[in-house]
């Protein structure tokens, strides 16, 4: 079926790793395919892992990936990302010498609450045994790792 | 003397979540994953209900929450499903008869064999008899009885996080409210995020929908921002919204779901993996096998006794010893975490302990025997705890904290791997395809006929039917694989097919007919239920639901925001084609980065921003790509918004040559070019790669349109001449201006003006050299320069050099208001182009009455007759425009004689009704122009310059 999305998606699969898809119509990949051959000859088909700061929106360049073989329907996986920002992920064609020219951008992917300013009426100050009681939940590592029961039948 | 109520330390909330994917009914016999559901009823919810009834009948104070699927819900009050679950217990009682009677005499299964058999009399007796197949009405009770809150999740268990719209994640939520509302006649007060699965954002959808509370993984709890110092013990307000989070208790899953130290591996519980189904003769067991095919039969006569395969007889009462220790050692887990975490907060905390429904009864046979005995134990008088719903609690104890949350979910890993990896990424981009097109369509037919809207309803069935996370689930555990690329394929397919045939030729009835009696899910679901949300685009709005001819005006800049005639041209020829009733939507770029919808004069202008990384700010083309990748998305969403409409596409010049190719491609739409200028004429030749390369895209916009439209037979040559088009292959309509009253006006003397785009294609340095000529007979003559551009500096130095600074002033680019003003004011207007395509500025001026002095060239040549409207001179000699200039110094009869003709000239062939006129000719003609390479039919095309007359 067309309908083709004409975008970049990128979605989470967890913390540490970011899963892209592209998915463009014919139409547009003629148009990106022409403007690459006709008007800016040299230009390769990359995909930039942007790093963004949460606090406060800071951006750069963290990866740049060259896609060959690229086909109008395709995907990759951004393994190993920091935790701690956020990312979006640019699709362009980069030149040889160095310039890179846009064709799509992803919203912002947010890997952890998103920052907000609230009243400090909640005390931080935890309790000796408060304290290690979360310690402790958080050092037995996700709770769905016990979510294991095999439905061996669905 | 009246006993003091005991005091509760904290609570315990069990939820337990019911859902099974829907299955069709497909075939005439029930198929093997209906089983799923058969055994479910038997194994579990039945169980569980019997369970309840008889704590509610002994008074013994519980509560807990239930969450009920729509699927599950569908399948629970479907006769058919109803009818064949009768069948298959009938044939499971039948089984357990014989069984009983086959063991009778032995002494390891007899007792096991009995119990089942007692034990699925008393199962059949309460569906047949006592619920009389309505499963629904006893849990109505125990909500009544205040025992149990009953809650629901998405409508088909989609995966929220990976959704790509939000109107696809809102209608899961609202059908699933809407149809539990439906069959249980109230609303809930808090759902069950499928998964877990939580997202940032989903609050606000659950806060629009009145859903006052939803339960987060540990993890999701834990890591909020801030973090919660109740860690999961107390519920928490998503900022911003009256919706609440509970946080799951770590302990209380790690204890029942952990393979390894969880309650249901203890070695006396039944074990699941050896059946009579496996065990005994085919024979034997073929008349109660579904298909015929070998399986469990539920008859599970062993326990787990060790990691070995070897099993022992299943022993009841032992198993039960079992429940009642697990019991205790699970209360007195919760006494100990309950009064931890009392002695630290200021209210009682709560457990909050999800559970998969099934888990108890089909997985961990023994399950529902443990819950009821956990619930006996709590509502005990001294334990301290009691066991509350979700909504009870957060009656008692509202939410004193806000936080915001981060992706989660309770699947492996914690966050959404179980639903994305390699095994199914592959699903997403056609979800997500779906999921916009069926948006886009919803827009497009707010009023459809019964076909369309029938059309439509079932395509959102089949995608929410693909959107269920069982199959994602399936295909990463690599269990029943075939069968979950299957359904995928089918109910994607299937929403695939509807939608094309609702683009194009119209639904398939017989396929229709059929795909709602199949898949049969949300009887009364509205495909409105997609387009719900306001939109959230801003002040940018993608027009949907048009019908009749639309004109789409592709222009790369619109007034305000413009730098040449290319603008004013596009907003006078729209704004006068809406006069006349023609829709026309510009779509046009925003210089602020900041999308825009405006109607101005009838006309929809649509301006979109434009992002472009920083360090690509200066490259001009990758701009110019850019905006147009960014013009083709808006305008094909416009397309597919309004599937009734007919649209023409209206390209002004090469700048947006990228998206009319694109869009004319994708969409087989008539497409119109106007060329204002060339690079080639613009530069007098190609030079650099970079003019090579526009002129590339302008030969590609001419030929790729079905007609081209030039403002002067100067033009028409030199597009015919440069891209090969045949003789008379373009049409030929002039610029017009907006022509206000005549007003007589006091004009400033001496005053020489140009005004325009300060490139040196202008000549302005010709006007300044013939000025520097006369500056001596004409002491307080003056030159303003009016207009802004690339060549400026180089004109203030000519200017500067010449001693001239203080009679020639530069004004910077003017705004129409402004240009009004001087061409008003001023006594003489120049246009000394060296290259000029038409030259509307001139016709301004012509039409403000001012007499104009211009060059022999373009588009010039064609509106001032040398003598009568203006005088002309041979571009770039000074010497012949000073002499023209002195002319009209020295005579302002003349000049006033000249501007007189000049003003009738324009009121006569150059107003906008016309050119507009012809130009909606152009779109509806019945042949296109095929330029070079076919000049048959184009005899109706203009053979002599057209200078359209006022009346057509």
């Amino acid at each position: 079926m067309g309908n083709q999305q004409n975008a970049v998606v990128c979605l989470l699969q967890d913390r540490k790793n970011l899963h892209l898809y592209w998915d463009l119509s014919p139409e547009r990949l003629n148009t990106l395919e022409h403007f690459m051959t006709h008007v800016r000859p040299g230009l390769k088909f990359c995909l930039r892992l942007i790093g963004v700061n949460p606090e406060n929106n800071d951006r750069w360049i963290e990866r740049e990936v060259f896609l060959e073989d690229f086909s109008a329907l395709g995907n990759w996986y951004f393994r190993g990302v920091n935790p701690d920002l956020d990312y979006l992920v640019e699709f362009g064609g980069k030149g040889e010498d160095g310039s890179f020219v846009l064709f799509s951008r992803t919203p912002v992917i947010n890997l952890q609450a998103p920052s907000w300013r609230y009243k400090a009426t909640v005390s931080t100050d935890i309790t000796q045994a408060k304290g290690d009681w979360l310690r402790f939940l958080e050092n037995q590592g996700s709770s769905a790792v016990y979510n294991g029961v095999e439905r061996s039948d669905q | 003397m009246r006993e003091s109520k005991p005091e509760v330390v904290g609570y315990l909330a069990v939820v337990l979540h019911a859902h099974l994917p829907f299955i069709p009914h497909t075939a005439a016999e029930p198929t093997l994953e209906e089983k799923w559901l058969f055994e479910a009823l038997t194994e579990s919810y039945i169980p569980f209900l019997l369970s309840w009834e008889r704590l509610a009948e002994e008074n013994v104070r519980f509560q807990l929450t239930l969450s009920i699927s729509p699927p599950l819900l569908t399948m629970l009050t479907d006769s058919v499903e109803l009818e064949r679950y009768s069948k298959y217990l009938r044939n499971l009682q039948e089984l357990s008869e014989r069984e009983a009677e086959r063991t009778r005499n032995d002494p390891h299964y007899a007792a096991v064999a009995e119990f089942y058999r007692r034990r699925l009399r008393e199962i059949g007796h309460a569906f047949h008899e006592k619920y009389r197949t309505d499963l629904l009405a006893p849990l109505k009770k125990l909500k009544e009885l205040g025992h149990l809150e009953i809650i629901t999740t998405g409508a088909t268990h989609g995966f929220l996080p990976l959704m790509a719209t939000e109107e696809a994640k809102y209608a899961q939520l609202h059908l699933a409210l809407d149809y539990f509302e439906a069959k249980f006649g109230w609303r809930p007060s808090g759902i069950w995020l499928p998964e877990c699965g939580y997202c940032p954002g989903l609050e606000r959808l659950l806060d629009k929908l009145g859903i006052g509370y939803f339960i987060i993984s540990s993890h999701g709890m834990l890591s909020a921002n801030p973090r919660p110092e109740t860690a999961v013990y107390a519920p928490v307000r998503l900022a911003g919204t009256q919706v609440n989070a509970f946080g799951r208790d770590w302990e209380t899953s790690h204890q029942v779901w952990s393979r390894t130290e969880g309650y249901p591996g203890d070695y006396w519980y039944r074990e699941f993996y050896r059946d009579i189904g496996w065990d005994l003769d085919y024979d034997y067991l073929q008349p109660y096998l579904l298909g015929g095919v070998r399986g469990d039969t539920g008859l599970k006569y062993h326990r787990i006794t060790g990691k070995s395969d070897y099993k022992e007889v299943y022993q009841r009462d032992k198993a039960l010893e079992r429940v009642k220790e697990h019991a205790r050692d699970f209360l007195a887990n919760r006494q100990r975490q309950l009064s931890y975490w009392r002695g630290t907060m200021k209210q009682p905390p709560i457990v909050v302990a999800p559970y998969d429904t099934e888990l108890f009864g089909h997985w961990w046979f023994e399950g529902p025997d443990w819950l009821e005995e956990v619930l006996r134990l709590v509502a005990q008088r001294d334990t301290g705890i009691a066991t509350t719903t979700l909504q009870s609690y957060l009656w008692k104890y509202p939410a004193s904290h806000e936080a915001t949350f981060g992706p989660s979910s309770w699947g492996e890993g914690g966050y959404n791997r179980v639903w994305l990896n390699e095994e199914n990424d592959w699903i997403y981009p056609r979800l997500h395809r779906a999921e916009k097109l069926i948006k886009a369509l919803t827009e497009g037919y707010p009023q459809p006929g019964p076909e369309v809207k029938r059309g439509l309803n079932q395509a959102v069935r089949e995608l929410l039917l693909a959107q269920s996370s069982d199959w994602p689930f399936i295909l990463t555990n690599r269990t029943v694989v075939d069968y979950a690329r299957a359904r995928l394929e089918w109910h994607l397919g299937q929403c695939e097919r509807l939608l094309v045939e609702l683009l194009t030729n119209g639904v398939d009835p017989a396929n229709l007919r059929y795909l709602e009696e199949t898949d049969r899910v949300f009887p009364g679901l509205d495909y409105r239920v997609f387009c719900s949300l306001p939109a959230s685009d801003g002040e940018l709005m993608v027009p949907a639901g048009l019908a009749g001819t639309v004109v789409i005006m592709l222009s790369w800049e619109y007034p305000p925001w413009h730098v040449g005639g290319l603008g004013v041209h596009v907003r006078d020829l729209a704004e006068t084609m809406a006069r006349l009733g023609q829709a026309v939507h510009v779509v046009t770029v925003s210089p602020h980065n900041q999308g825009k919808t405006i109607v101005q004069n009838g006309v929809h202008v649509h301006f979109l921003a434009v992002d472009v990384p920083q360090e690509a700010r200066d490259d001009f083309l990758a701009w110019v790509l850019r905006f147009n990748l960014v013009m083709a998305d808006f305008a094909g969403e416009m397309v597919l918004r309004s599937p009734k409409a007919r649209f023409l596409l209206h390209a002004h010049d090469w700048m947006v040559g990228y998206a009319a190719r694109e869009l004319k491609a994708r969409f087989d739409l008539l497409g119109v070019a106007t060329i204002h200028a060339t690079e080639h004429g613009r530069n007098r030749g190609l030079h650099n790669p970079l003019q090579h390369a526009i002129h590339r895209l302008e030969e590609e916009l001419v030929h790729g349109a079905d007609r081209v439209i030039c403002c002067s037979r100067y033009m028409q040559k030199e597009i015919e001449t440069l891209f090969g088009l045949a003789a008379d292959g373009v049409y030929m309509i002039p610029n017009a201006v907006n022509l206000s009253p005549a007003v007589e006006i006091v004009r400033k003397e001496q005053v020489i003006l140009f005004i325009g785009r300060l490139v040196a294609e202008k000549g302005v340095q010709v006007l300044i050299e013939a000025f520097a000529r006369l500056s001596g007979l004409y002491p307080d003559a003056s030159l303003v320069i009016a207009g802004s551009g690339p060549y400026t500096e180089e004109l203030q130095n000519m200017v500067r050099r010449l001693g001239l600074t203080d009679r020639i002033r530069f004004m910077g680019f003017v705004a129409e208001k402004v240009r009004d003003e001087l061409l008003k004011s001023c006594s003489i207007a120049v246009f000394p182009s060296l290259y000029e395509p038409f030259g509307i500025v001139a016709l301004e001026a012509m039409a403000s009455g001012t007499p104009v002095v211009v060059s022999r060239t373009g588009g010039l040549a064609e509106i001032v007759e040398d003598g009568v409207s203006g005088l002309c001179f041979t571009p770039g000699d000074a010497g012949e425009l000073q002499r023209c200039l002195v002319k009209l110094l020295q005579s302002p009869a003349t000049a006033r004689e000249l501007s007189k003709n000049a003003r009738l000239r324009v009121e006569q062939e150059f107003n906008w009704e016309a050119v507009a006129k012809r130009t909606l000719e152009v779109y509806h003609r019945e042949q296109p122009v095929v330029g070079a390479k076919d000049n048959e039919g184009a005899d109706d095309r203009q053979r002599e310059p057209v200078l359209v007359p006022a009346e057509v």
